[in-house]
């Protein structure tokens, strides 16, 4: 706590570059600190809004207390007196409001995060100028004190207040009262710690040992070289941050040896002292006992009942020694720390039992464990111990571009493996068979192996995103509360990073335009609050990430005419959307909804970057909302990049690698059956599977490669796309094979039907193929198909007898429904195309001269003079008999597939009745009613003319 | 003294190209190709450089030459630019050559825009002229603007 800035007023402006040019060995520390410390801050912003939920955790207290704590001490050593001097202000608060004192209020959370924002700032600025920066923060300084001092009758927190301007003698008091607080409890220095308090423990447990380690090689290496400031600012601050944390733990004994110790390490680097043999040891003296305190408490949860009194004294005795009294007259701080050892020997003889008074130097190991075995718990054995000492050794820290190589190594594995598999069967050699499997599954275990250890849970990157909402929500005057489920699901940590911006864009949007104010909410007679749910889960070899509120959800009317205004989609297209598509049209560029641009946002940039980035990962996103209630973004990302299962298909003589995330089944049709089953709708060939139509899209087509082989059979792969499923139609399949995706060079991005290549097992290359793409450039991917599988399948669960119908209509709001065996295509046309011939409206189409019936008039809906001004007319085109006939109609609404029961008999022509579909009242029009009427020379003979062409 | 340059020379048709040698990786024989279905016509097809995959891009196809005739397979110049790593597709690989900057001159204004685009300049040799490629407009092939 004495640290070098001592009685340095606060200086808010002071620039550190000549401080820190003085002592250039101080680079590794400061970097060293600044990468610990931004750690921290994290945590920080999480652990103050757990806080504010729940104000009296004394967990959370502790663990923010202890980290500002250790910024604090860091920055002292370093010399970074502006952070310090912030970091201690805050740390008497958080000090105050642990020994409950104070009590948490959103201004002092406020101010508590506004330190955290001040701390971030300034070590972005040491990092980069290596200076604190010239920023003020005396405001946030003066904010914090008196945030301190309100609420508080008693006068001392207005002398502390003071004090603060001398940092080392208030955190020593705060020090000495988190000791007094200690002592206050009833509880013992050896009673078993807290459950509640295992993480923090642990944590400190692997922090600790790690730090002993260095501390014994930096004590040797400061007697060889007793000057070297670098080492004992390394050694005052380790055990500084031991003992610190041991406070909050309830550590008491722990604590004490350590401040001794750091109270001679504090004199040593001041140069008040010099370090001589005796005290080398009794310092090494003090890293066993710490050590050994540590083993205990890993073992059994306890301090053990090992008297370190005499190590204490003897750590006092060379604190005093030589120039005591001078510094007793020069320094307050040391004063009152040199008056602690004292009072904590007496403590000591207090609390230990006499027959563990031991000098810990002649407490062998042997004779603690045999100790610990008889006093403490009887787990505590050396077995537990070191199962448990485990705990500090079993996490590293790697560099991630080592398991970047490292996955790129097991990449080139996986197709030296895949290219020996291949040729293994040709072999004779059964030693050369059986290694090759034995190889095949060692490699399959060590990418398993390597692709974990750069899976991360997605609660790293939703850590922040409880500040973002609090503070947003703050903005805003909305009240929201997040929820998370699913924080552990583990993903690729590239994909991490990807899917963090995205993510951050959608809870901000969420909270700004989703949730509405406490007003609106109440008005509309829902809780006062609102509520944000993040929920991330596996499926299908996809993570799937969902933000979901229950806020005022999209209204597709407003999209639409906003997107209208911006001139994102024309008016046509505008009214052959389903409000679902129209809902989508947030993620189109240029678009914002927002009312007014606020700084949160609006910007009109957001949303389409959002997709781009997560399309960018081979993810998708999709958002659903109901007016009133709420809206549900769905983000479907795949798990890992690198290497995926595919499937290899073939197609014109080369091989292509689908993606298994995309595939759902394969069908083969022979013969015959190909011949039948494959229909056409408006050109487009489609194949009934299981009753339901399922869009097919040939992969030459689409590649625009000559058929390789003339072949009867079909081999359809059933893909999905963005929750559309459409059947790719390709010459052969061939196998699933683990791939190695490799980007396609900058000429080739622009091809949408690919995302990258593989290398195959001969040493060739396959391109994979991007199903997203090929679907949006076959353009499966429209609402209807959607519409008509989901309803189809609810249908079919039902178990009624099914028709596929074609759902239109002609005004506003009426459904009108005709089956779609009936109709031939469904085609547009320019009004400017029309023709007359004798009374009769009239289009070439296909070569040949279509007439038109304008469904409306043939219903006598209304007069054809007002008939719709659009340029483009829908027309339902059918066909009987090679003559065909197009009933002009205002617009195709959907294909359902239905059990149609007729709920009323026609009372008017050209309605066969009414029946229900989608829960709504739709007409059944009589096609041959109304064309008979409207033309009588269509001669309707045959009934059933096949449809159905083969493809 | 006039500087010195060294470059990596090959043939298309008749003409003599260079590319600057720092930018050269490797040269190497024709080898199989992937073909890539619906990628520009210069983009001859994906090439399996020791697990690396990089795009071939036909140098006559990118400067109006004359295609290939059917016999002659395409020798491989591999080129590292911004864009990654691209294999220039050419007749035939030749030395590599120091000119001196003094036969330097800017490519004449009546040679046909594609190859004047993507050529930085002339060297005159004795009795032929070295045309210098810009490598990094050559693999410059735009997919977006032909895909509808």
């Amino acid at each position: 706590m004495n640290d070098s800035s001592k009685d340095e007023p606060v200086a808010p402006d002071l620039s550190l570059d000549e401080d820190l040019a003085q002592e250039d060995g101080m680079g590794e520390i400061v970097n060293e600190f600044l990468v610990e410390s931004y750690e921290n801050l994290d945590q920080l912003d999480q652990d103050l809004i757990n806080l504010e939920q729940s104000p009296g955790d004394i967990n959370i207290l502790s663990s923010i207390f202890r980290t500002i704590h250790t910024v604090k001490g860091t920055c002292g050593f370093i010399g970074f007196t502006k952070l310090e001097s912030v970091a201690h202000i805050g740390e008497n608060l958080l000090g105050k409001l642990r020994d409950g004192e104070l009590k948490l209020n959103p201004a002092r959370t406020s101010a508590l995060l506004a330190m955290v924002d001040a701390i971030r700032q300034m070590l972005s600025c040491i990092e980069n100028d290596s200076n604190e920066g010239s920023v003020d923060y005396s405001g946030l300084v003066e904010t914090l004190t008196r945030l301190q001092t309100d609420d508080v009758a008693d006068a001392s927190p207005v002398v502390e207040a003071k004090q603060n301007e001398t940092a080392p003698v208030s955190s020593t008091e705060t020090k000495t009262e988190s000791a007094d607080a200690a002592t206050d409890e009833p509880v013992k220095p050896s009673a078993e710690i807290d459950e509640d308090m295992e993480p923090i423990v642990n944590e400190f447990l692997v922090e600790s040992y790690e730090n002993l380690d260095r501390l014994d090689k930096d004590l040797i290496e400061l007697e060889q070289d007793p000057g070297n400031t670098e080492i004992l600012s390394s050694i005052f601050r380790t055990i500084h941050t031991i003992k610190g944390t041991c406070g909050f733990i309830g550590l008491h004994k722990l604590e004490k040896v350590a401040h001794v110790g750091e109270n001679l390490l504090g004199k040593l680097r001041d140069g008040e002292l010099d370090l001589n043999p005796p005290r080398t040891s009794a310092l090494l003296a003090m890293v066993d006992a710490i050590r050994q305190m540590l083993g205990c408490i890993e073992g059994d949860r306890n301090e053990g009942d090992v008297d370190y009194s005499s190590l204490v004294d003897t750590l006092g005795k060379l604190l005093t020694d030589g120039g005591s009294a001078e510094v007793a007259a020069s320094a307050p701080a040391p004063l009152e720390s040199a008056a602690v050892p004292a009072e904590e020997g007496k403590e000591e003889r207090e609390f230990v039992p006499a027959d563990a008074k031991k000098d810990r130097r002649t407490a062998t190991p042997e004779a603690q464990a045999e100790h610990v075995a008889k006093n403490g718990d009887k787990r505590a054995t050396d077995d537990r111990r070191k199962e448990t000492r485990g705990v500090a050794d079993s996490s590293i820290r790697v560099d991630v571009d080592i398991l970047d190589r490292l996955m790129n190594l097991v990449g080139e594995l996986v197709l030296a493996r895949n290219q020996i598999l291949q040729y293994a069967p040709a072999q004779s050699d059964s030693t050369f068979i059986a290694t090759s499997q034995h190889l095949n599954l060692v490699t399959t275990e060590l990418q398993e192996g390597v692709m974990k250890t750069r899976m991360q849970p997605i609660g790293n990157i939703w850590g922040k995103f409880p500040r973002v909402v609090r503070d947003l929500s703050m903005a805003v005057g909305k009240k929201i509360r997040l929820e998370m489920e699913g924080k552990d699901t583990e993903l690729d940590k590239t994909l991490i990073e990807a899917i963090k911006d995205p993510l951050t864009h959608i809870v901000r949007n969420s909270c700004d335009h989703g949730i509405e104010s406490p007003e609106t909410r109440v008005a509309n007679g829902k809780d006062e609050e609102g509520t944000l749910l993040l929920r991330a889960f596996h499926e299908g070899g996809q993570v799937n990430i969902e933000i979901i509120d229950d806020g005022g959800g999209i209204d597709p009317e407003k999209i639409k005419s906003k997107a209208l205004e911006k001139n994102v989609i024309t008016q046509e297209q505008a009214d052959r959307m389903g409000d679902r598509e129209l809902v989508n049209l947030v993620f189109a560029p240029g678009f914002s909804t927002a009312a007014k641009v606020t700084n949160v946002s609006g910007r009109g940039v957001g949303m389409d970057v959002v997709r781009t980035n997560i399309e960018k990962i081979g993810g998708s996103v999709d958002i659903q909302s109901a007016p009133g209630k709420g809206t549900t973004l769905r983000v479907k990302i795949p798990l890992t990049l690198a290497i995926i299962p595919a499937l290899i298909i073939t197609t014109a003589g080369e091989r292509y690698a689908i993606p298994q995330v995309n595939l759902l089944e394969l069908v083969r049709l022979d013969g015959e059956e190909a011949k039948k089953s494959v229909e056409l709708i408006q050109g487009v060939p489609v194949y009934r599977l299981r009753g339901n139509l399922l869009p097919l899209v040939s992969l030459n087509d689409e590649l625009k490669v000559a058929k390789d082989v003339e072949s009867d059979a079909i081999n359809i792969v059933v893909l999905h796309a963005d929750e559309r499923q459409f059947g790719l139609v390709v010459e052969g399949i061939s196998d699933t094979e683990e791939i190695v995706v490799k980007p396609l060079g900058k000429q080739l991005k622009g091809i949408s039907a690919f995302s990258g290549a593989t290398i195959m097992g001969d040493g060739k290359l396959a391109l994979i193929l991007d199903v997203m793409g090929l679907a949006q450039k076959a353009r499966v991917i429209s609402e209807h198909q959607d519409k008509s599988i989901s309803k189809g399948s609810t249908a079919q669960g039902a178990g009624g007898d099914c028709q596929t119908l074609l759902v239109f209509g002609l005004e506003k709001d009426d459904r009108i429904a005709i089956p779609l065996s009936e109709v031939a295509r469904l085609e547009e046309f320019r009004r400017s195309d029309v023709e007359r011939s004798g009374d009769q409206d009239v289009v070439q189409y296909r070569g040949e001269i279509m007439p038109l019936i304008y469904l409306k008039k043939a219903l006598n809906k209304v007069a054809a003079a007002e008939d719709s001004e659009k340029e483009l007319m829908q027309a339902i085109v059918f066909t009987k008999n090679d003559r065909s006939v197009g009933l002009v109609v205002e617009r195709i609404i959907d294909i359902v597939e239905e059990s149609i029961t007729v709920k009323r008999g026609a009372n008017r022509p050209g309605v066969l009745g009414t029946i229900v579909v989608q829960d709504r009242v739709t007409d059944l029009l009589d096609v041959d009613n109304v064309v008979q009427a409207a033309d009588p020379s269509f001669l309707i003979e045959t009934k059933a003319v096949a449809l159905a062409e083969g493809v | 003294m006039a500087e010195q340059k060294q470059f990596c020379t090959f043939y298309l048709d008749s003409h003599m190209f260079g590319v600057k040698v720092e930018q050269v990786q490797e040269v190497f024989r024709y080898q199989e190709m992937t073909q890539v279905p619906l990628a520009p016509p210069e983009v001859r097809g994906l090439i399996n450089l020791r697990g690396q995959i990089i795009t071939a891009i036909d140098l006559r196809q990118r400067l109006g030459m004359e295609p290939r005739p059917e016999d002659k397979l395409p020798m491989n110049v591999v080129v590292r630019t911004k864009d990654g790593v691209v294999s220039l597709l050419v007749d035939e690989i030749a030395d590599v050559l120091e000119v001196s900057e003094e036969t330097h001159e800017r490519p004449p204004e009546t040679i046909p825009n594609e190859v004047r685009q993507l050529v930085l300049g002339v060297y005159k040799l004795p009795g032929k002229l070295l045309l210098i490629l810009d490598s990094e407009k050559a693999v410059n092939v735009n997919t977006g603007a032909l895909v509808p």
